[in-house]
């Protein structure tokens, strides 16, 4: 069954250099226990996506158009109070930085208690039962005690164990993660990836995961999405996008990664920059780096086409394995 | 869990926090309902209440000094400062008890003591003016008690006040932000931009003389100080992703401003309230010596020296300096104190 459904969502910043489409039509929708990996650059309207689900936009930025259905329900018909009482408790976030996400003049006991009590009228001792079992599920030794201590005694990596635990106080149904690894030690990073993976599959959580590392999504996610300038440029199971990636956006960001080729060989890099997001050119957003851009791809913007079962790209000149372009 | 947990580095578990916690609320209540007996009615007599009163503030202190106390007494001057300040505290608390006389029960003067020079005894020699007496024969010493503890409770009642209502408006500024961030800045821009004695001045020429028409127009002169500085923490500290995280576990809004956003912008406040209490003190002296303070009958420090200013041509200097230099003395203990507690609490020095 589907848990979120999001249907040509788009974001705006009205800012005084003009109008930002942060994210412009950006649709996806993600079933029960599975982990959708959003990757992108720096500034490609993946962060900003996760905020849109929330709704916690902040000003300049407005969800302008698009649906969001989560379990059927279109959250911006809701109203501010029923969207409070989803937020941490069916939808949950999990933030970049752990050593920003924990309020640094608060107890672990405090924040969690009140975490579990903003949505259930529950006793503080049953809620600090809830918080110790989600601490020893994220694998949080002795967790009766780390209750009691304030986030500056935590390690980074414990810290976002404890941020990931938060998030699972209330069972959620979907949780959205913004770059959780990016400021972790990458030992530790796998350590919680896999731990997230296992949670997932356990609780049947639908997660979104947004990074700008395809390495990391390669191991945890099901499917792909890769969003540049605010759209989704190709879509699909993560091992078919992995292994033939069509867009070229894709192969570049593959093809940086550093480790697959030999010693000394030079990483192949994407040429220029992320984009102006409040002056994109006419035409597909890439084209200006794009080794394969033509007249075409700068005349108009390629719509977004299925080439297989859940596959989609946004591409004029796709590179596709045979099987595929046939 | 499939993957082992990494070995944790033993980190101190502060299983004291809760203890210290309870007796920090204990303390803070002892406090709280002590003032308000002796606040309130003729209760400055009841010991207990007393009593009850210093214990607490030593209690809440040494809490706000735990973990900390080799940082804050980092020289001697603080040693000094503490100690005198503690003594000050102790005699204003103590004033009826330890004083030799009750300057203001009439059966115990005698105008003919009037304007005798420290070191004199009364006619019968049963008692001594260690530091003269005033032109009504009352005795020096005895009025700077009574007066450190009117002068005291008026300024930290007055800040305590201020503080609050400067908080609130602060902290709602910051939070609501656009157009009444604007106004209620604007408002404390125009307060500001007055000297607060003259506000001050013109609000007490307005209520007339009274203990609690001082505290209130010590409030209103200082409220926008608080205002101005909790707006500025608490916007910094909104923007801090903790912010976005507990708006992300669906708390509503004012368990997000007053639960997590203000106990993060309290240190900068210790602070300055500290160094406010001797503003506020200095600023009711000022208004007292100028004759529109406290009442006659309750005189504050200020008042003292304003009483004994006029013989001080003459050489009788006592009436006026004594009160004068435990003015100096407060005002520059609580100073001192402060200054450390700035040093000593304020995060960015903190690693």
């Amino acid at each position: 069954m589907s848990v979120l459904d999001v249907r040509d969502l788009q974001t705006h910043f009205f800012t005084e250099a003009g109008v930002v489409k942060a994210v412009d039509g950006v649709s996806f929708s993600l079933n029960e226990g599975e982990v959708l990996g959003l990757v992108g650059e720096s500034g490609s309207g993946k962060s900003v996506t996760g905020f849109s689900i929330l709704r916690l936009v902040d000003q300049p930025g407005r969800v302008v158009g698009g649906q969001i259905n989560f379990r059927g329900q279109d959250l911006a018909g809701l109203s501010d109070r029923d969207m409070r009482g989803l937020r941490g408790n069916k939808i949950a976030m999990i933030f970049q930085d752990p050593m920003m996400t924990l309020n640094p003049v608060l107890r672990i006991e405090t924040q969690m208690v009140e975490a579990v009590r903003a949505h259930e009228r529950v006793s503080p001792a049953a809620a600090r039962d809830r918080a110790i079992k989600a601490l020893a599920k994220v694998g949080i030794p002795s967790p009766e005690e780390r209750l009691a201590a304030y986030p500056h005694q935590f390690s980074g990596g414990m810290r976002q164990r404890v941020a990931i635990a938060i998030a699972l106080l209330n069972g959620p149904d979907l949780i959205v993660a913004d770059e959780p690894t990016t400021a972790l030690d990458v030992t530790i990073q796998s350590q919680i990836l896999a731990e997230v993976q296992e949670l997932a599959r356990e609780t049947g959580t639908a997660l979104i995961w947004i990074t700008h590392d395809l390495a990391v999504v390669a191991g945890l996610a099901d499917k792909i999405s890769v969003m540049y300038a605010g759209r989704i440029v190709e879509t699909g199971p993560t091992d078919a996008v992995l292994a033939a990636p069509g867009h070229p956006y894709t192969e570049g960001l593959l093809g940086s990664i550093p480790g697959h080729g030999r010693r000394g060989e030079r990483l192949t890099q994407i040429p220029g920059m992320a984009p102006n997001m409040a002056r994109l050119p006419d035409g597909c957003a890439f084209a200006p780096r794009c080794t394969r851009a033509s007249d075409a791809c700068r005349a108009e913007a390629p719509a977004i086409t299925e080439i297989g079962p859940g596959r989609a790209l946004r591409c004029v000149h796709p590179s596709l394995p045979a099987e595929i372009a046939q | 869990m499939s993957v082992s947990a990494p070995p944790i580095p033993a980190a101190p578990v502060p299983d004291g926090a809760d203890r210290w916690r309870r007796i920090n609320l204990v303390a803070g209540l002892a406090v709280g309902l002590s003032l308000t007996i002796l606040l309130t009615g003729q209760g400055f007599a009841l010991l207990g209440a007393r009593i009850v009163l210093l214990a607490g503030l030593i209690t809440l202190a040494a809490s706000l000094l735990r973990g900390r106390a080799h940082k804050f007494f980092s020289g001697p001057s603080a040693y000094v400062a503490t100690a005198s300040l503690f003594v000050l505290v102790v005699l204003a608390i103590f004033a009826s008890e330890i004083s030799p006389q009750n300057p203001y029960d009439l059966r115990q003067l005698d105008i003919m003591d009037g304007r005798l020079p420290p070191g004199s005894t009364t006619f019968d020699g049963s008692m001594t003016y260690h530091l003269g007496t005033d032109e009504q024969g009352r005795d020096i010493l005895s009025g700077i008690l009574y007066g450190l503890r009117v002068s005291l409770s008026v300024s930290i009642f007055a800040t305590l006040a201020a503080m609050a209502i400067g908080v609130v408006v602060g902290i709602y500024a910051a939070w609501a932000g656009g157009r009444t961030d604007t106004i209620l800045m604007r408002i404390v821009d125009f307060q500001l931009s007055f000297p607060s004695i003259l506000v001050a001045l013109m609000l007490m020429a307005a209520f007339g003389r009274g203990l609690d028409k001082i505290v209130i127009a010590l409030i209103i002169v200082q409220w926008a100080y608080y205002a101005r500085t909790v707006r500025g923490t608490a916007l910094s500290e909104a923007r801090k992703e903790y912010i976005d995280a507990a708006r992300g576990l669906g708390l509503p809004d004012w368990r997000i401003v007053f639960g997590h956003l203000l106990p993060n912008c309290i240190p900068p406040l210790i602070v300055i309230s500290t160094v406010q209490v001797a503003n506020t003190i200095v600023l009711e002296s000022s208004l007292s010596f100028l004759g529109v303070g406290v009442p006659i009958t309750q005189p504050s420090l200020g008042l003292l020296i304003s009483n004994g200013y006029g013989y001080m041509l003459s050489g009788q200097y006592w009436m006026s300096m004594y009160p004068g230099v435990a003015l100096l003395a407060i005002v520059a203990s609580i100073n001192m104190v402060g200054d450390r507690l700035r040093d000593t609490l304020n995060p960015r020095l903190q690693k």
